[in-house]
């Protein structure tokens, strides 16, 4: 250890006022990758802030990002389109280097994001696509999530099980992606189950009071209905206060999707959700956060790459959750989006 | 200073009174009354809401003002104020259409159906579209209209209605109708295209809204609407097809949204179930919020945008701060509701805040004036020389200002009633009915050709022919440069005489007043009239001395050249050159009076006569020096209540055209003819009107020439 000291010692001593020390080996990927990140503007559009996964996934990104130097700025579209359509010109006025989107119409801003890629900013899109394929898309595939969930509902309420075969499908948006391919997904794996009978359809625009009136409506009509195929936790909170109500507890199954939050965990152990498809916050942020590095490191021409990060989605029941199966949102979230 | 016994003349007023004269000359009050007038102030509060919300969220978000964010907000606000008019045209004729949400998502699903999905060229899709969209108008103009049920219930249930058509359609075949996006540069135009710069629902918005404010405004159809929504009745009385009309708004509000819902459809393609989802109350708040009542009956298109940029820059500004979800919903509500105040309120008050600014009293000096006293040895002395004057006409007539003979000796005068009424010559115990006019007949002169001409308060100046025949000679002359109000209509045409050219000089006392308002006029005094001049010839009115105190009496002087006019309020009489080598001058000829004159006649002695219609009173000439008293007593207390000058007792005074005052006729104690304000003489008599007075009187004046007529003394020499 004196000896390498002494050796270095000398070493520097012969090269002092030479040249600059040659000891210290340069990384050639660390200037290249802070300098790709220097000063960029990532603009994040949610649907709202006004909800847990909007708001890990804001507080992820933006944790992962800040510190290299990226200015983080959220644009809250408060389930208003035409704010988030005119935050976004605003954006690509000011010549932001990447906007992060989540859609709630798969058609609504296909036009924007063209001007957008025009203007050489990239596109990432969050959580639900729109059909418009940009630079990255990171999400839950929802066509993966509509088989597995009409593969669940027919195992537990098909042929040979005794039920009645009829579930309930309790939208949120019907022209979002998710409203879309979860149940195009589901009619396709019912069509070779003619036992299996959709008795309602509707969308709640993922208000859980509007759920929760479809809901009740439904255990009304059908009195012998056999599962809620929920499309997101947050409005099938609804869903589960019908089944209360009707005293149908246990009796109805009941299928919902979300972020892994430790709410969604405790729903599930507590019997309120019987199959629960996690697609967790925390990935999501990373894979936005993955797709965006890549864009900004190896920047090729806005909308020539069509990056797809899919987030796995994972199966909770009450016997499969366990005490490390959840997150805690508020722990997560911290102080880092005030 | 100038202390009650003291007398003062002009030099000694102090300073502060000549600053109080000074302001009360030059200070706005008088056009902020006259501002309050004007129907545009209804929009003044709205622009000023306007330019603060711009002002305050402009500076709050930074990129509120760059070009293209412009662009997309008049896109956008192309889009949702085609709905605010959609809700102003149903207002306007007293309803409300609370559908309009509801029809524009429709509107927007039919639209993304027929183009993206069922792929129809635009020109039949957009037609269908906004028929689709008016037929769901027509459905609540048959139930309102028609059937009569209440347009807010009525409505509520078509908005539930098509609002669930909408979610079934959505969801049924949204994807589909989302999915498709087909690429035609006839739709892009409709979200992207411009026409010279300007966003293309931008431009079709101007181009409506031009189109609906000619309609409204300029148009019998338009007019109708305006009138069922201020009063159905009274519009049902005068013949009006109210149902009808009540029922085509709401077609035309559909079809409006219609428009709307397609440019919609065109820009973002969102075949989302929130479509639309709480416009109904945006539409409403942006159009009570720009000043459309919600009564009905007043309402127009600049109010309609001024309401829907006002909204949706509020509504737009509020998401992009992100202030905590909700609190936009909750401002747009109390907007609602401080609208619906102000609505209310406004109407309410509006005439009592313009009564309590439209009066402004100016400064009026007048200098103590000459004594009246009986043995004051002034020619105004106090007398009784009209004691014993005859009296015609008792009880029969009432409020005769100016009395007139014709070459028969017959004896004319106005009444209240609008009737010249004739009394037979020589004895004049018969009368008729001569002619009938309406308003208040005040000055008469006889023409050449023997036309009774007559300035009637309220209407103007009209001639009576002597087959009786009523004819309008002129109601309006040119509007002044300078002033706020359109003062070119006649209000008050007081007196007049005839050139020996034909043209007629009248005087209107005020352009500011009604003809019953001539007190309020005289507590103002300020110099609100003018005398205009009507030249038969060219048929032309023009103003030729603006700016007079109450002109009053006017009388051609012999000379041709030159008329006398008395301004009441000023106190004194004036002569203007109309023609000849002084054309244009005007020289006071007395200055001063002791009362306030009105008509002034010729004298069979070649001297004139005046008639004061009442006597000043110490009082009431301090007051005319303290325009701040009189605005506080304007203020405070009831017009009835108020300082006025005093017209009970008056009388006659002869004077030449030095200014010097040969004599007046008193009666003293007011017992049979009190109250003149004008008098005639004709062969030997004076005759005595009096405005407030219900008898005319007749009065032998000693050593008059017996031959001598005004008639002759007008057109005789000249013939």
């Amino acid at each position: 250890m004196l000896r390498h000291l002494f050796l270095a010692g000398m070493t520097a001593a012969a090269f002092a006022g030479v040249s600059a020390p040659a000891a210290a080996l340069d990384d050639p990927t660390r200037a290249p990758y802070y300098e790709a990140f220097k000063g960029k503007t990532v603009a994040y559009l949610p649907i709202t802030m006004a909800a847990n996964i909007t708001a890990s996934w804001a507080a992820g990104v933006k944790r992962s990002l800040e510190p290299l130097g990226v200015k983080f700025v959220i644009r809250d579209g408060n389930f208003n389109i035409d704010a988030t359509a005119q935050a976004i010109t605003g954006l690509i006025d000011q010549k932001v280097d990447v906007l992060i989107v989540q859609n709630t119409d798969v058609q609504a801003f296909a036009k924007l994001y063209k001007k957008a890629q025009q203007a050489g900013i990239y596109v990432v899109q969050m959580g639900m696509q729109s059909v418009v394929q940009t630079d990255g898309y990171a999400g839950p595939d929802w066509s993966s999530l509509g088989e597995k969930m009409a593969a669940a509902a027919i195992a537990k309420c098909g042929a040979g099980t005794g039920k009645s075969g009829k579930v309930a499908l309790v939208q949120g948006a019907v022209t979002s992606a998710n409203g879309i391919f979860v149940t195009q997904a589901i009619e396709a794996a019912f069509q070779s189950h003619p036992e299996m009978k959709i008795v309602t359809n509707q969308g709640s625009d993922w208000d859980p009071s509007k759920a929760h009136a479809i809901a009740s409506t439904t255990l009304q009509q059908n009195p012998d209905l056999c599962a809620f195929m929920g499309y997101w936790e947050d409005e099938d909170q609804g869903i589960v206060a019908a089944v209360k109500e009707g005293g149908k507890t246990g009796e109805v199954f009941v299928m919902s999707s979300g972020i892994g939050e430790q709410k969604s965990c405790d729903m599930v152990s507590n019997g309120s959700f019987d199959l629960y498809y996690d697609y967790d916050s925390r990935i999501v942020a990373q894979q936005i956060v993955d797709t965006i590095s890549s864009l900004l490191q190896s920047r090729p021409k806005a909308g020539t790459m069509k990056a797809l990060q899919v987030t796995p989605l994972v199966e909770m029941t009450k016997a499969s959750v366990t005490s490390q199966s959840c997150w805690s949102a508020a722990d997560y979230v911290g102080n880092t989006l005030k | 200073m100038t202390s009650a016994g003291k007398t003062t003349t002009s030099d000694e007023i102090s300073l502060g009174e000549q600053f109080t004269a000074w302001w009360h000359r030059w200070a706005p009050t008088k056009i902020l009354g006259e501002i309050l007038t004007k129907r545009w102030i209804d929009n003044l509060v709205p622009m000023v809401g306007l330019v603060v919300v711009i002002a305050v969220f402009g500076s709050l978000i930074s990129e509120f003002f760059t070009p293209s964010a412009i662009a997309n907000s008049t896109r956008q606000l192309g889009e949702f104020s085609f709905v605010v008019l959609a809700m102003m045209i149903v207002m306007l004729a007293g309803g409300i259409d609370l559908s309009v949400g509801s029809n524009f998502a429709l509107a927007n699903i039919a639209a993304l159906g027929a183009f993206n999905w069922l792929g129809w060229p635009l020109w039949v899709a957009i037609p269908a579209v906004v028929a689709l969209s008016a037929g769901v108008g027509l459905v609540n103009g048959v139930l309102i209209g028609y059937l009569r049920l209440r347009a807010f219930i009525t409505t509520l249930v078509t908005m539930i209605v098509v609002r669930a058509v909408v979610e079934s359609v959505t969801l049924n075949f949204g994807p589909q109708i989302s999915a498709g996006d087909v690429d035609s540069p006839a739709w892009t135009f409709l979200s992207e295209g411009q026409i010279a710069g300007i966003p293309f629902s931008f431009a079709l918005l101007l181009l409506f809204a031009v189109a609906i404010h000619a309609l409204l405004t300029r148009s019998r159809p338009g007019w109708r609407l305006t009138a069922v929504g201020g009063s159905r009745r009274a519009a049902h009385n005068a013949g009006l097809p109210v149902r009808r009309i009540v029922a085509s708004t709401y077609v035309v509000s559909g079809a409006l949204v219609g428009i709307g819902g397609v440019l919609y459809a065109a820009r973002l393609g969102n075949g989302g179930n929130t479509v639309g989802v709480g416009l109904e109350a945006l539409a409403l708040t942006a159009a009570l919020l720009g000043g459309n009542s919600l009564g009905g009956g007043r309402g127009s298109v600049v109010k309609s945008v001024v309401g829907a940029v006002i909204v949706l820059t509020i509504s737009n500004g509020l998401v992009r701060l992100s202030v905590p979800q909700g609190l936009p919903a909750i401002v747009m509500g109390a907007m609602l509701l401080l609208s619906v105040a102000i609505d209310i309120k406004w109407l309410k008050n509006r005439h009592k805040l313009l009564a309590d600014v439209y009066v402004s009293p100016g400064y009026n000096y007048l200098p103590p004036p000459p004594s009246c006293e009986p043995d004051s040895g002034t020619p105004y002395a106090l007398n009784d020389r009209l004691r014993d004057v005859e009296v015609i006409g008792k009880g029969e007539i009432e409020s005769p200002e100016d009395v007139i003979l014709d070459r028969d000796d017959h004896l004319y005068c106005g009444t209240r009633h609008g009737d010249i009424v004739r009394f037979f010559g020589p004895d004049h115990k018969r009368s008729e009915v001569f002619a009938h006019i309406g308003g208040q007949p005040l000055g008469l002169a006889f023409d050449r050709a023997g036309n009774l001409l007559v300035c009637d308060g309220g209407m103007g100046l009209y001639m009576v022919t002597p087959e009786r025949e009523v004819r309008v000679v002129t109601d309006e002359t040119n509007r002044s440069r300078w002033s706020m109000t359109d003062d070119s209509r006649l209000r008050l045409a007081d007196d007049l005489d005839i050139a020996a050219d034909g043209c007629i000089y009248f005087s209107e006392a005020t352009t500011r007043y009604e003809m019953h308002e001539w007190a309020i006029d005289g507590h103002e005094s300020r110099p609100n009239g003018r005398i205009i001049r009507y030249d038969p010839r060219s048929g032309s009115t023009r103003t030729v001395i603006p700016g007079l105190m109450f002109p009053n009496g006017i009388c051609m002087t012999h000379d041709g050249q030159s008329f006398l006019y008395a301004e009441t309020y000023a106190c004194r009489v004036s002569r203007y050159w109309f023609d000849g080598p002084k054309a244009g001058a005007i020289e006071k000829v007395v200055v001063n009076l002791p009362g306030f004159p009105d008509n002034i006649n010729r004298a069979s002695d070649g001297n004139f006569w005046l008639a004061l219609v009442g006597m000043r009173s110490p009082a009431h000439d301090l007051a005319l020096r303290m325009p701040g008293f009189r605005k506080r007593m304007s203020r405070d207390i009831a017009a009835d209540e108020w300082m006025a000058p005093n017209i009970n007792t008056g009388c006659v005074v002869k004077f030449d055209l030095t200014g010097r005052i040969v004599e007046s006729l008193w009666d003293l104690g007011g017992e049979n003819h009190p109250m003149i304000t004008s008098m005639r003489e004709h062969r030997g008599y004076l005759y005595l009107g009096g405005i407030s007075n219900n008898r005319i009187g007749k009065y032998r004046i000693p050593g008059a020439d017996p031959d001598w007529t005004g008639q002759d003394s007008y057109w005789r020499s000249r013939k």
